[in-house]
């Protein structure tokens, strides 16, 4: 009855292709997470190897999406374009990300994740620092931004824990 | 009726013809995610803040604390607590952050030390007094360098019982809300930043995390121990719980292998910039 033309072998073989086809296809959308990142600082410094003291090759901006080729004692090696790096795994998230405008006449998006993306950028950003300071007028954002403009070069921490004979494997 | 080897073949032509059609969504989605570009910021498909987001939730908690409390007025201080701050954080399970790690020294009379989310760290001029070597210093610092990079900050907000922060920033199914109603949430926000303490297991956990960045960078773990048995445990920089002689005894056993003795070069250096700067 319903499939009384098929033979009880064909059945089988049929049904086993199928589920082989589920299985694989199954297979593929876990795997893709997995060898995909995405950039979580503002800017990365791409290097030539797995330290701090390597030379560095590029740089990427926040929100770009890289392959993942390995991974060694905290750093990972992405895959840009035709461009290899390596960054320290904290500055590379996994997952599914949603990326999209941060409300500066930004474009609407068309993905799946319509409502997700609808409050990136709402919680808390340039725009809604600008109001608070227009509320509250008397916050303190100059000493803010006057301690974030300090930068300081690799070679500065190296000699900073050099000159007291700090033995430290990041600088290896 | 369907017979059980009709049955059979059904279930297997609905398998997969379901993973066909789920296979078509997903590349769908993913062909309309690779093309977003130009003015983007990230949000995660969970409940979490975004490092972006983290970091300006950071800065404006940080800069509410600088209205209250002054930085002290010393540049070669501030570029030496800062530099031993970068120093440790190079040693921890979050090296980077959005746009890394900042460290200040704040005028006060109480020792406390408190971080902000993104890795915004201010630390006491009262707290420097008090440490005696520059291990010390590092152990405070390299507790909040802990709290950071487990992110005990946003996971107090994300728990706060204040306010309707969960379902409307965390939410996966936001709806429209209005400038003015955001504004409130991050005024919020930046409330229960400042003014939440961290649990006992926050605080363990944060200890645990700062005994493992000072071994790394070479500091004794020790230090930790020290510091916290000067500090009377009503005016914890680490807050109200769990009670010094309980963190205490859960170093102990961290660190027994450990040697007491201060490196000398470490405190020469450590009492040249406080003590000289008449912190």
């Amino acid at each position: 009855m319903g499939f009384g033309f098929m033979t009880q072998n064909k059945v089988y073989a049929v049904g086993l292709f199928f589920l082989c086809f589920s299985g694989v296809a199954t297979g593929q959308n876990r795997k893709t997470p997995d060898t995909s990142g995405v950039i979580a600082v503002s800017e990365a410094v791409l290097r030539e190897g797995s330290s701090f003291l390597s030379k560095p090759l590029f740089k990427l901006r926040y929100g770009t999406r890289v392959n993942k080729v390995t991974n060694r004692n905290g750093w990972v090696q992405i895959r840009h374009e035709d461009k290899l790096g390596w960054l320290p795994e904290s500055a590379l998230q996994d997952g599914v990300y949603i990326l999209r405008e941060v409300g500066r006449g930004g474009k609407t998006s068309t993905s799946m994740y319509k409502n997700e993306v609808a409050t990136a950028g709402k919680g808390f950003s340039p725009e809604y620092e600008d109001m608070m300071k227009n509320r509250e007028g008397k916050l303190n954002y100059e000493d803010v931004n006057a301690l974030e403009k300090k930068a300081f070069e690799m070679s500065e921490l190296v000699n900073f824990a050099r000159e007291v004979r700090l033995n430290s494997d990041v600088f290896k | 009726m369907f017979s059980s080897k009709s049955f059979l073949f059904s279930c297997a032509v609905s398998l997969g013809v379901l993973s066909a059609v789920a296979c078509q969504t997903i590349n769908r989605s993913a062909a309309s995610f690779g093309q977003m570009t130009g003015n983007e910021t990230l949000i995660k498909a969970t409940h979490d803040l975004t490092p972006r987001q983290e970091h300006y939730l950071g800065r404006s908690i940080l800069a509410r604390i600088l209205t209250e409390k002054q930085p002290v007025r010393s540049e070669v201080l501030q570029n030496y607590v800062n530099q031993l701050g970068q120093y440790l954080a190079l040693h921890s399970s979050r090296t980077a952050t959005f746009k890394g790690y900042r460290f200040i020294v704040i005028d006060d009379s109480a020792p406390t030390a408190l971080s902000a989310p993104g890795g915004f760290v201010a630390v006491s001029s009262a707290m420097l007094r008090l440490s005696e070597n520059e291990d010390e210093l590092a152990s405070v610092l390299a507790h909040e360098i802990a709290h950071v990079a487990l992110r005990h900050a946003e996971q107090n907000i994300k728990n706060s019982n204040r306010m309707a922060f969960g379902q409307q920033i965390f939410s996966e199914v936001v709806q429209a809300v209005t400038a003015s109603r955001n504004l409130l949430v991050f005024s919020e926000a930046i409330s229960v930043g400042i003014n939440s303490t961290f649990n006992k297991s926050q605080e363990f956990d944060a200890d645990e995390g700062a005994i493992e960045i000072l071994k790394r960078a070479g500091y004794s773990g020790r230090a930790l121990y020290q510091v916290i048995e000067r500090i009377p445990d009503s005016a914890s920089f680490f807050g109200k719980h769990p009670r010094n002689k309980e963190r205490m005894l859960r170093i102990q056993r961290l660190t027994q292998n450990e040697s007491i003795a201060p490196q000398p070069l470490r405190t020469q250096r450590y009492l040249s910039f406080v003590k000289k700067n008449k912190i």
